[in-house]
């Protein structure tokens, strides 16, 4: 839980002000939230998670009729290409890997939100 | 039909499927429908009491006790009835976990959020490809009862970091104290600065402190013949002691990182950095840390964790040992 907020730490500090940020600590949780009837504008997610981890959600979002359009922005450590490959199919619309640099990240939500 | 009755109790492996509002024919919208799987089972109920009879026939009985799969609606046949049917599903104790779809025609509007609050899980326009349902369908199964028991979103408390008031209190007393003491410096040091250049007296960079914030740190301008001087005895810092009592930083606490230093990585761990304030000493000045840390990978270790376990006996134990540092190095 610890770890998993920390990167949400950074995420909020560095982009809350251009950007409402609300933080899920997992994909379940991330579900849940979305259930309650917000449409978030962009998800920005990690892949690796405690109980449904990053490809478990966007798999879920898209076989979703209500969801299915939300973009999904996909964090991993792993420079496993098999995995980048895997989660592009699955829908997401960008591939970052840590480290990465904030300011890259920023352009793409950019890109995304318009 | 007697919907009280119930021949067998069906295999725990069947999902059992009940669609309401529905012609015969609609399977054309589901593609590849799982006709042929025996694990699948469907009916076609469209009277809305007969619907829920049969709902609650597979939860009244503990000996034929079993869960439906999934419960479809037409969109349409669940606006006409004023969702009263959604509502009643919601209310019941174990049919409102039930996964709820609702399937609306080509070109049919609804509201999201509506659907959603009146406990419909997703709606789906038609035509849509079964294996599609099916995995939405699987999650649901899975999950639908945990979800309704979480909020989602975190509480700002777990992220956002807040200056214990002691440690406030403590901070702010301390600089106050310590610019009393070094109000004799200052003086001499602003006068000396303004005779030898033309510029502002103070220059600041931006650092990142608490919460991923950045402020602008004072410092001395140390760039002509006194700024050598100043520089040597870290007078240059003195400034800083404006930024603890803005709030902006501490008196001890992490090393306030430089903004592309800040920017560089986004570790997992280099991020507990933001939940500890930025302060003028701390464990990477007492040599506790190595320092420079130029790698983000060196800076994980905190000097307080930013959850309670502040006392101010630590700080103070901290700062002694700084000034210690401080008058050996100088040898006074």
């Amino acid at each position: 839980m610890w770890k998993i907020t920390t990167i949400f730490v950074f995420l909020w500090g560095r982009f809350s002000r251009q950007f409402d940020v609300v933080g899920a600590k997992n994909g379940l949780d991330a579900m849940a939230w979305l259930s309650k009837g917000v449409l978030p504008d962009v998800i920005v997610t990690d892949v690796r998670m405690p109980g449904l981890g990053g490809a478990g959600l966007l798999a879920n979002l898209r076989c979703s009729g209500l969801y299915s359009g939300i973009p999904v922005v996909v964090i991993s450590d792993s420079d496993n290409l098999a995995e980048e490959y895997r989660l592009r199919q699955l829908g997401a619309c960008a591939y970052i890997r840590k480290p990465f640099s904030p300011a890259a990240l920023q352009e793409q939500l950019k890109q995304i939100v318009g | 039909m007697n919907y009280n009755f119930y021949p067998s109790a069906p295999s725990l492996a069947t999902r059992e499927m009940l669609f309401i509002g529905f012609e015969n024919s609609f399977d054309e919208n589901i593609r590849n429908f799982p006709y042929q799987n025996k694990t699948y089972y469907f009916e076609i109920i469209n009277r809305e009491e007969n619907a829920f009879r049969w709902l609650e026939s597979r939860v009244n009985d503990l000996t034929t006790y079993q869960m439906p799969f999934a419960l479809f609606c037409s969109l349409k046949w669940l606006v006409s009835k004023g969702f009263e049917f959604a509502r009643q599903i919601r209310e019941h104790a174990d049919l409102r976990f039930v996964p709820f779809v609702a399937l609306a025609e080509h070109g049919e509007t609804f509201d999201r959020k509506m659907l959603l609050e009146s406990g419909i899980d997703d709606c789906y326009t038609m035509p849509v490809q079964w294996n599609c349902l099916e995995a939405r369908l699987d999650f649901l199964n899975q999950y639908k009862w945990k979800m309704s028991e979480i909020s989602g979103q975190l509480s700002p408390e777990s992220y956002q970091y807040r200056v214990p008031v002691e440690k406030r209190i403590f901070d702010l007393a301390g600089a106050t104290l310590a610019i009393l003491f070094s109000s004799v410096i200052w003086l001499p040091v602003a006068v000396s600065i303004a005779l030898e250049t033309n510029g502002p007296l103070f220059c600041h960079s931006n650092r990142m402190g608490a919460n991923y914030r950045f402020f602008y740190m004072l410092k001395f301008r140390s760039t002509t013949r006194v700024g050598w001087l100043i520089k040597k005895y870290g007078i240059d810092e003195l400034p800083q002691l404006i930024n603890v009592l803005r709030g902006d930083m501490s008196l001890v606490g992490n090393r306030p990182l430089p903004i592309y230093e800040a920017e560089m990585l986004a570790h997992d761990e280099w991020n507990t950095r933001a939940l500890e304030p930025a302060g003028m000493t701390g464990l990477w000045r007492t040599g506790q840390l190595q320092e420079p840390a130029r790698n983000a990978e060196d800076n994980t270790e905190p000097t307080h964790t930013g959850t309670g376990s502040y006392t101010i006996w630590a700080d103070l134990a901290i700062i002694l040992k700084t000034l210690r540092a401080y008058v050996q190095k100088e040898n006074f």
